[in-house]
């Protein structure tokens, strides 16, 4: 095919692809030379081509996976923190932040944002919330509450007996003996350690530390009565006296630390010890404040098992030489004064 | 479910229900209703209830009588992006678990409910999405949308101070 005025513009376009063998491309020169008012014409044929300078995406960096950059790093962080990642990604984080110190203060920040809860806020009333157990009748309630404050009534009454009162009832028939007192602390150290001694794989008991475990069993030449638990007669408001022993017989009553009996002792039969004779016993004799701490406490104990309000209060009045003492159970309260 | 775990299951999870039902409502009185609420419905369905799975019912009920609660009060915030002005603070502060306790009562409602619940009681995603009803992926964009802020929050603070 020659090249004319009618299919020139197909070769110019194939001269400029390189789809002309040598022998078009001299044809289409030839005929350029010939028509040199299409020059211009065949050489806007090369203008007519894409740029071959590449373009670039910027963004690329972010479009990846599995990679740690500036663009998607604070979801690293925080998958970080959230234990989110195995230990090649967290390897990445720990890299990323070697090779780009700035981010370091973003991760210890993000680090910290975390809410720990306040242990010491609680729900207050739990028991509230609880269901089940044993269904107990109204009448067995009421029944056990009746119990209840006759029993401690009648404990708070026994235990506020007036000293003299007791005393009266346990007037030996003989006069007693002076003497007796240095025998009865012997004899009661003597039948502590035969106990001690004849309990078998028993451990030891050290008296200094529980006056209260020690039971001293007295036999005196003179028909000592039985005195049994010393420590619960110290409870007793500084006095007591346990006869245990055959009425019948003389009788010889041990009083702690009682001063006013020091006087009736010629009469009474009394032996009296005080605070350094209970020492070389191992004793120690309880406070005022002690007996009452424990009373109270015993009566609190008591009134929770039966889910009853139950508090005891002993009011000391030095001037006026009374105590006040007052026995709460719920809604009832009974106060007795004591003249001392 | 017996009523004996039933009382184990008080004694064991009523605090920390307690606690993230507080957080949540900052109510205290709110909270305790809530609280026996959850409690209640459990008990009443005790015997379809495993014991291994007290824990999550309860949390699950407690969240959305909570949630519930909280509709009625005011329209629940469902997820919205975190007030920018809310960035801008000029408290001083000392401690930082104070600040970000703040700061967390500044998230949208379900982002501060399943990073409570994240934070308090170690929940893993699929169980805080069981809870709130959420997708695993939800409740994962949550949390980090909430961390993110409260790490904003911090920064900022720094560069205040």
């Amino acid at each position: 095919m020659k090249v004319n005025r009618n299919n020139y513009e197909s070769f110019f376009l194939d001269y400029h692809e390189g789809n002309l063998s040598d022998a078009l491309k001299k044809e289409v020169l030839a005929f350029l030379n010939a028509h040199p008012e299409l020059k211009d014409e065949f050489e806007s044929f090369e203008i007519i081509s894409l740029s071959q300078k590449p373009v670039q995406f910027a963004g690329k960096e972010t479009l990846k996976k599995s990679v740690i950059n500036e663009f998607n790093y604070k979801s690293w962080f925080v998958a970080y923190h959230e234990n989110d990642l195995n230990g090649d990604d967290k390897k990445q984080v720990e890299d990323f932040i070697e090779s780009n110190p700035a981010y370091k203060s973003e991760l210890e920040i993000l680090a910290q944002a975390k809410i720990l809860p306040d242990l010491h806020i609680q729900f207050a009333n739990k028991s509230s919330l609880k269901k089940g157990g044993v269904v107990i009748p109204l009448w067995i309630r009421v029944a056990a509450a009746a119990c209840l404050v006759i029993g401690l009534l009648s404990f708070w009454l026994i235990q506020q007996r007036p000293q003299k009162e007791m005393v009266n009832t346990e007037t030996p028939e003989k006069p007693a003996a002076l003497p007796v007192k240095k025998s009865v602390i012997e004899e009661i150290k003597m039948v502590a350690e035969t106990k001690k001694e004849t309990a078998p794989g028993h451990p030891s008991i050290d008296r200094s530390h529980q006056p209260q475990k020690i039971k001293a069993e007295i036999h005196s030449k003179e028909n000592l009565a039985k005195v049994d638990s010393v420590p619960a007669i110290q409870q007793q408001n500084n006095f007591s006296s346990q006869p245990l022993a055959d009425n019948s017989q003389p009788q010889t009553i041990i009083v702690i630390n009682e001063n006013k009996s020091k006087n009736a002792q010629q009469q009474q039969k009394l032996v009296v010890l005080d605070d350094n004779d209970l020492a070389e016993l191992g004793l120690k004799k309880k406070t005022e404040e002690e007996s009452k701490s424990l009373l109270a406490d015993a009566v609190n104990g008591v009134g929770k098992l039966f889910g009853v309000n139950a508090n005891y209060n002993k009011e000391q009045n030095p001037l006026q030489a009374k105590s006040t003492e007052t026995l709460a159970l719920g809604p009832l309260a009974i106060t007795r004064t004591v003249l001392r | 479910m017996t009523a004996r775990e039933y009382n184990t299951c008080v004694d064991e999870h009523a605090d920390g229900l307690y606690r993230f039902i507080l957080k949540n409502m900052r109510d205290e009185e709110e909270a305790r209703d809530v609280v026996q609420d959850a409690f209640e419905k459990m008990w009443r369905n005790h015997e379809n209830v495993e014991a291994t799975k007290s824990k999550s019912y309860l949390f699950t009920t407690g969240y959305h009588t909570m949630i519930d609660r909280i509709r009625k009060k005011k329209h629940l915030s469902d997820y919205t992006e975190v007030n920018e002005e809310s960035l801008f603070h000029t408290e001083q502060y000392s401690d930082v678990k104070k600040v970000v306790n703040d700061a967390v009562n500044l998230l949208p409602d379900i982002q501060k409910a399943v990073i409570t619940l994240r934070d308090f009681e170690g929940y893993s995603y699929s169980e805080i999405g069981a809870i709130t009803k959420l997708n695993e992926s939800q409740v994962k964009v949550y949390i980090y949308r909430a961390r993110l802020f409260l790490k904003e929050y911090l920064g900022s603070l720094e560069r205040v101070i």
